[in-house]
């Protein structure tokens, strides 16, 4: 065993009220790449960032190779031999790749108040060699993919010789190619004698490259476990605190599903997407797997009419739109369901029962179907198709706003009578969606900003589930979700589809692909290459070939 | 008794929650309450007189009309500046129509409706040139204000004095106490209800907070800067009657200062000039009530005029900090 670099003992961290850790002692030693796991919000980037000197410990104390160690900010975390890359972007867009990795420091390349740019530029590119990538020093950050610029962030950190490299949650966000990047850096840090603190909350991606694991929960250090000992099952059961299946994903391996057809898609070039043909019937899964710049995420916005179409055609087959006055009608059914709803509840506050509440008529008749042909966000709306981004937070959540807000949102259609939509009818809805999805929160008023990310998921999909969408294409559904959100997450997939929903999941994770999908496609350079069925001997292997 | 200690604190901690999640709603009471005490007790009731109460009313109709249209433009995030030479612009013509006219109730009618024509043509102008040249909207409205205000200072320059309605009862209705009222309510009554209970509302909101996810939950974001500007316009219009209707002349300063007067209101009614999903309505119509009872009690208890500019001044800087800080508490919460 090493030599133990650093060590905590007991520190704890606390937001206001919020206790983020909660007394924990672990070591990192020298030599060995120790990872720390647990589901979202159980402390671990709280942890790291208090190494870093980002933030500061409330109590208990760190030691660094036996002295104690108390850092202000990032910078003398560095000079105490300590390097970080985190979880999100760390590169500013608009300066040079060498100014970015040089950002802070650039004293070391000034004289007499000016600075030697060519010098920088040569120690920049110094720093990108040493781990084996080659790119031009002088472009802007911006010009690269969001992958070479956590490159250019580990060649930052690096180039200060850390003997402790801290990676947080990097890898999730990357494709395979550049998780093998990062993970043969790591591999030789080790070998070379320095400690890398390793944070994910991938299971397998850890379980390969660590030596040893500590597992959180909630604040708190529920285990250590060495290498020899590393067991899948025993690992996710301490990380949720509860017993989950090995296989998490559907048991069966039919591949059948509706005649109807949902979505097409027919010759389309559009931005990087290349003569894409596509169909998805209605209940049928069809998971979109490919490494992050195949175009995958591109034919996902394309579905959902965000994609400029240069050729080719996007058509939707969905219940067609009510007409005048069907939807007078409609609102005449909700506002009579509304007065009912108003008298139970006024009726119990005399009565002091809880009230019988009739639930709200949401829903649209059933009726034939309408071809949709999809151009923009307001067509594949009208087309009940809903979309769930891969920058969840960015995208598809409005993080300030309450759950009620961001559940009610797209699904105005479904509560308005005659253009107004009342508060009544809003409440019981997200009051049903929160019950129905089984979101954690305090009341339907909490702001979506304060849930843990399988919460603001189950928020994602309740917003497009409770619109009666009927096609569905989600985009990376189960990132920055922990196991047990996820079970529920895939377990809700399969019920849908065989509710006959028309499902596109998009993935980078090619084991959720197939386990979930009843048809894979796989995508490179912007085209279909290669379409799997559901089976139960398709491996991940059998993929990857057509994928690189 | 462990029991008990327990619940005394979440009970605490519940009331903590409340009050945190709530803060904007004690703002816009709380002031409203805080400002009604300290000025009523200052005054010995003066405030509120029979004759205070009429200033009061004939100061608040247009600043809260414009205050409910201008939520729409500030729920987006976008903020608008020329609200003050824009008044005066309408106003300048609204003499020159009303005069030709006679000042008869034709001319009036014809007065408002071009009021409402040069708002919109403005306001909604403005605003498409923002979303087209993708021009910052704020500067948008900066160009807004210095073309008004500079054609005002013109058309005042080639007459001698200042722009007068001959005959100065032309426009008596709008110094009426009830029609004063009558025309606020109505207004505020609107604008709440759109902004709380329709598309239009809901989506601003939205777009205040990320206009991405607004859009792809179904919201045209250039259509409802459009209407929302061409509320914000409507408003404008409206107002400046009342406005004209107070002084029945127009002067080259005509105007100026009220956009700070709308700004100020919507923060004092506990509005992030940010907009975003916390926007209400009642920021606008309490923040304006406020306002107004806030200069009123000052200039009552004797306090020139260039210092009530300096009051307001300072009100503004604290309230925006306060607002600002407790944006970056939140933002400072980890995972």
């Amino acid at each position: 065993m090493g030599e133990i670099f650093l060590q905590t003992k007991g520190i704890t961290k606390k937001f206001g009220d919020v206790v983020a850790v909660n007394n924990v002692d672990f070591t990192v030693r020298l030599g060995e790449i120790q990872g720390l796991i647990g589901e979202n919000g159980s402390g671990k980037s709280t942890i790291s960032s208090m190494i870093c000197g980002i933030h500061s410990i409330t109590s208990g104390e760190i030691v660094l190779k036996g002295a104690p160690y108390k850092p202000n900010d990032p910078g003398d975390a560095r000079r105490h031999g300590i390097g970080m890359i985190v979880q999100e972007a760390g590169t500013v867009d608009y300066l040079t790749v060498a100014e970015n990795i040089f950002l802070g420091e650039e004293k070391r390349f000034t004289k007499f108040g000016l600075l030697n740019k060519a010098a920088m530029e040569a120690e920049a590119d110094k720093a990108l060699k040493a781990i084996g990538v080659e790119l031009d020093v002088t472009r802007p950050a911006a010009a690269y993919n969001f992958e070479t610029r956590k490159l250019m962030e580990i060649a930052k950190a690096l180039y200060y010789k850390p003997e402790l490299f801290i990676v947080d949650e990097t890898t999730t966000a990357l494709s395979q190619d550049g998780r093998d990047k990062i993970h043969s850096i790591m591999k030789n840090l080790a070998a070379e004698g320095k400690a890398v603190l390793f944070i994910s909350h991938d299971l397998p991606e850890l379980m390969e490259i660590c030596d040893c694991l500590t597992v959180l929960r909630d604040g708190n250090l529920i285990a250590t476990i060495e290498k020899s000992e590393f067991s899948e099952d025993f690992i996710k059961q301490k990380m949720v605190g509860r017993k989950i299946e090995g296989n998490y994903y559907r048991a069966d391996f039919d591949p059948s599903h509706g005649e109807q057809v949902a979505l097409r898609a027919e010759g389309v070039n559009a931005g990087i997407l290349k003569n894409i043909d596509l169909t998805v019937h209605c209940g049928e899964i069809v998971g979109i797997g490919g490494l992050s710049g195949s175009g995958i995420h591109e034919l996902g916005r394309l579905l959902f009419g965000m994609e400029k179409i240069t050729s080719g055609s996007v058509t939707a087959y969905s219940p067609r739109q009510l007409s005048r006055k069907e939807k007078t009608a409609l609102y005449g059914k909700r506002l009579k369901n509304l007065v009912a709803m108003t008298g139970a509840k006024i009726r119990s506050l005399f009565k002091k029962s809880k009230a019988e509440v009739p639930p709200v008529q949401t829903s649209l008749p059933e009726t034939q179907l309408g071809e949709y042909k999809i151009r923009s966000i307001h067509d594949a709306l009208s087309a009940s198709i809903g979309y769930i981004s891969k920058d969840r937070d960015k995208e598809t959540l409005i993080l300030q706003g309450s759950i009620r807000d961001n559940l009610c949102i797209s699904a105005i259609n479904e509560l308005e009578i005659f253009g107004v939509v009342p508060s009544a009818s809003e409440r019981q809805f997200s009051k049903d969606r929160v019950e129905e999805f089984r979101i954690k929160c305090s009341s339907i008023n909490q702001e979506v900003r304060e849930l843990s990310g399988g919460n603001k998921q189950k928020v994602s999909f309740a917003k497009w589930i409770g619109n009666k969408s009927r096609i569905l294409v989600f985009d990376s559904p189960t990132r920055g979700v922990d196991v047990g959100v996820k079970t529920t997450m895939y377990q809700l997939l399969y019920d849908l589809k065989q509710k006959g929903y028309a499902i596109v999941i998009i993935s980078e994770e090619l084991s959720e692909l197939i386990g979930m999908s009843d048809r894979i496609l796989i995508m490179k350079d912007g085209s279909i290459t290669k379409q799997f069925e559901r089976s139960s001997t398709l491996r991940d292997s059998d993929i990857i070939d057509y994928m690189i | 008794m462990e029991n008990i200690k327990k619940d005394n604190k979440t009970g605490l901690l519940k009331a903590g929650a409340f009050v945190k999640s709530n803060k904007n709603m004690f703002i816009r009471y709380g002031l409203l309450v805080l400002v009604v005490l300290v000025f009523s007790i200052a005054t010995g009731g003066r405030l509120f007189s029979k004759y205070s109460i009429n200033s009061i009313i004939s100061q608040l109709t247009p600043l809260m009309i414009m205050c409910v249209g201008m939520l729409f433009v500030f729920s987006h995030g976008n903020i608008d500046v020329a609200e003050g030479a824009v008044i005066a612009i309408c106003a300048l013509m609204s003499i020159e129509v009303i005069n030709a006219m006679g000042g008869t109730a034709g001319g009036i009618i014809v007065a408002i409706l071009l009021n409402i024509l040069v708002c919109e043509v403005l306001y909604v102008g403005s605003i498409v040139m923002s979303v087209k040249f993708r021009i910052l909207s704020t500067i948008a409205s900066l160009a807004i204000m210095f073309t008004a205000r500079g054609l005002v200072t013109y058309f005042v320059s080639q007459t001698l004095g200042s722009y007068k309605l001959e005959n100065s009862a032309a426009l008596k209705l709008f110094s009426q106490t009830w029609f004063m009222l009558l025309v606020m309510i109505v207004i505020a009554v609107a604008g709440w209800f759109v902004f709380t209970y329709t598309r239009v509302g809901k989506y601003s909101r939205a777009i205040g907070d990320n206009p991405l996810s607004a859009q792809q939950s179904g919201a045209n974001v250039n259509a409802l800067k459009y209407i929302c500007y061409a509320i914000a316009g409507f408003a404008v219009a409206v107002s400046t009657m009342f406005y004209l209707a107070r002084t029945g002349s127009v002067t080259q300063n005509f105007g100026s200062g009220r956009e700070m007067d709308v700004m100020i209101s919507l923060i004092l009614g506990g509005m992030l000039l940010s907009g975003g999903s916390k926007t209400r309505m009642s920021a606008a119509i309490v923040g304006s009530v406020t306002y107004v009872l806030l200069t009123n009690g000052l200039s009552q208890l004797g306090m020139p005029d260039m210092y009530v500019s300096l009051v307001k001044g300072v009100v503004f800087l604290v309230m925006v900090g306060f607002t600002l800080r407790r944006q970056s508490t939140v933002k400072a919460l980890p995972r």
